[in-house]
């Protein structure tokens, strides 16, 4: 279904890495009176759910551990995973990179996840417990964020917000003596707002790009190529120099107009008037009025009132593969309309 | 006739539990709690984060749980707890002979130091009422009424071990401390001279005299010149490399070339320095917490 190819970018367990990075150089001070320090500890931490055999291996290797446990500990996991299609980008926004042999490695957007945490601290002591919460709240107003190389083939490295949602404090005292045994622990949930990636495909680098478009010359603007040039008839007579910026028209008059423009250049001795602001269709042996001057000239020839026009692109030089620096070359060509 | 106020009947009866325990129980270490708190104890939370064991009596008790220990191993999130009990009954006359009133009883919170298994056990439950007393109570002391009975009942579990000091004059005592007691290793560069003994309090001063003001201490669990390794525990204040570490008793003085507290040679269940390493390689620390506000 999903192809022959595996990946994986560990890149869930980088975020459980980056999340216990936060909290693997908690110390803990233990004060004399409140205020002289008597020691100071590194509070171990551990990723929940280690196997059986590895716990007590590593733990009681001798079968001969002299207490129950040394406090305080800290340990956290994932806990949960959730789509979050509130943070999802198109997807077809890839990210590219050079590949070997000038082919290029693609990779689309990552998905959206966010992954659940959950940070637990197991104190003997009230306020040693409290002294490490101090230590951990203040960071998170609410979210930290860290900066996550994900996927290193592609020099991927994204900002990843982890906000703190929930602190409790469970301090167990209640029982039967004497089995019952003064337990608290603390647990903070967190989530981080992780990406997971795709696969990275590996293809060709496309070297040259060809678009075909049409013009609307009706519709273009001063000095554009869309502007109208017309052609004025030299035998059929006429009288009058348009004006820049004159409004021209054919028909009976202004308000009746079948169309209308703005005059652009007005070359009196080659009878070459250029209109922009078209609006309607010049034709051709028609007079076209000014409707400031009042000049007036029979149309010969408009040229042209369409144009294809075709742009070409490819790398220069032509030679240049995805590892090279390279520029870019660009051939537009026009065509006028044929039908 | 009145079974119950028998002095002789009593006196004998607790003779013959006394010469049961001496033959048939085992000697313990009793290593009550002291606090470095000058009130015994947080008076607000009602615990007490800098208690310390640094007395020790031996005392007979009999192993009431004769078959095994209650309790087991359990997996945990935070690992393995050994959540092992087991019952005692400690003479009252033994303990009056040993401890001479300092304490008035054994009490919760106190240690037991159980030779036979090598681990240090935390008195969880005291009970003087564990005799039915067919023959009454003990003979009554006037200055003591309190203390008429044979013998205390204790429950005991393995300690929580919350980095405390224990320093006892039993040596097998302070082997298994040391083996438990949260301690770095500190790499020496190896031009310095004289010796770290074991228990001693080392320090480095701001001037980097050996008279200077203190800025750290520590206490030596191991030294090994040849690696020029020093093993230290009960680290107050921040160590810096390239100062030196003084042991004032032997005049030892050498140089840290590095550190790191992530890893507790005590401690091999915990992720802390694989983590820290790990995360060299995939975290990005060009930044540090863009966005955030702190």
């Amino acid at each position: 279904m999903f192809g022959n190819n595996p990946y994986y970018f560990r890149t869930i367990r980088n975020c459980v890495v980056a999340f216990g990075s936060l909290f693997d150089n908690m110390i803990m001070v233990k004060y004399i009176d409140g205020v002289t320090e008597k020691s100071r500890i590194v509070v171990p931490l551990t990723y929940e759910g280690k196997e059986d055999f590895i716990t007590r291996l590593i733990d009681n290797p001798r079968l001969a551990k002299p207490i129950e446990i040394s406090l305080p500990r800290a340990s956290f996991a994932i806990t949960s995973y959730n789509y979050a299609p509130n943070r999802k980008l198109s997807t077809y926004n890839s990210i590219t990179v050079p590949g070997v042999n000038g082919a290029a490695d693609q990779q689309y957007q990552p998905v959206p996840w966010d992954l659940g945490f959950e940070l637990c601290i197991y104190v003997r002591n009230v306020e040693d417990g409290t002294q490490l919460i101090e230590q951990i709240l203040p960071v998170f107003v609410p979210n930290y964020t860290l900066t996550i190389n994900y996927v290193p083939e592609l020099g991927i490295s994204r900002n990843v917000p982890l906000m703190l949602n929930s602190v409790t404090c469970s301090n167990e005292y209640e029982g039967a003596a004497p089995d019952q045994e003064r337990t608290i622990i603390w647990t903070l949930g967190f989530t981080m707002q992780a990406q997971l990636f795709g696969p990275i495909t590996t293809g060709n680098v496309i070297t040259q790009v060809s678009t075909n478009f049409f013009i609307d010359t009706q519709l273009g603007s001063n000095g554009l190529a869309s502007d109208v040039e017309i052609f004025l008839s030299d035998t059929a007579g006429g009288s009058g120099n348009y004006q820049i910026n004159e409004i021209v028209y054919q028909g009976a008059n202004l308000p009746d107009a079948t169309a209308t423009g703005t005059v652009s250049t007005w070359n009196a001795t080659g009878n070459v008037l250029v209109l922009a602001n078209v609006s309607g269709s010049f034709l051709a042996n028609a007079t076209i009025i000014g409707a400031t001057t009042g000049a007036i000239y029979y149309v010969g020839s408009i040229t042209p009132d369409v144009l294809m026009a075709n742009v070409t692109i490819t790398p220069l030089p032509a030679g240049a593969n995805s590892s090279n620096a390279y520029g870019f070359d660009t051939v537009i060509t026009e065509y006028p309309k044929t039908v | 006739m009145n079974n119950f106020n028998s002095g002789a009947d009593q006196r004998l009866m607790e003779d013959l539990f006394c010469e049961f325990v001496q033959t048939w129980g085992i000697d313990v270490a009793y290593i009550p709690r002291d606090s470095s708190d000058p009130n015994g104890f947080d008076l607000l939370f009602g615990d007490d984060p800098v208690k310390k064991f640094t007395n020790n009596y031996t005392i007979e008790c009999y192993v009431q749980s004769v078959d095994n220990f209650e309790g087991g191993e359990f997996y945990s999130k935070f690992g393995l707890m050994v959540k092992k009990q087991a019952r005692f009954l400690m003479p009252n006359r033994a303990w009056k002979r040993e401890v001479q009133g300092t304490y008035l009883r054994p009490r919760e919170g106190d240690l037991l130091w159980l030779s036979n298994f090598g681990a240090l056990f935390e008195i969880k439950y005291v009970d003087e009422e564990y005799f039915f007393y067919p023959f009454g109570k003990g003979v009554s002391d006037p200055t003591a009424p309190e203390t008429n009975f044979y013998a205390f009942s204790l429950v005991v579990e393995k300690f929580r071990y919350n980095d405390e000091t224990i320093q006892t004059s039993v040596p097998e005592i302070s082997n298994a401390v040391n083996s438990i007691i949260a301690t770095y290793a500190f790499n020496m560069v190896n031009t310095g001279s004289g010796i770290y003994n074991v228990g001693d309090i080392v320090y480095q001063t701001s001037n980097n005299n050996i008279n200077g003001l203190q800025t750290a201490n520590a206490i030596v669990t191991s030294w090994d010149e040849p690696s020029a390794v020093l093993q230290l525990n009960t680290i107050s204040g921040l160590f810096l490399p390239n100062v030196s570490i003084f042991d004032a008793s032997t005049g030892a003085t050498w140089t840290v070339n590095n550190y790191s507290m992530l890893t507790n040679t005590n401690n091999p269940f915990m992720d802390n320095p694989g983590i820290n390493e790990a995360a060299n390689t995939i975290l990005n620390f060009s930044e540090t917490n863009p966005f955030g506000d702190s």
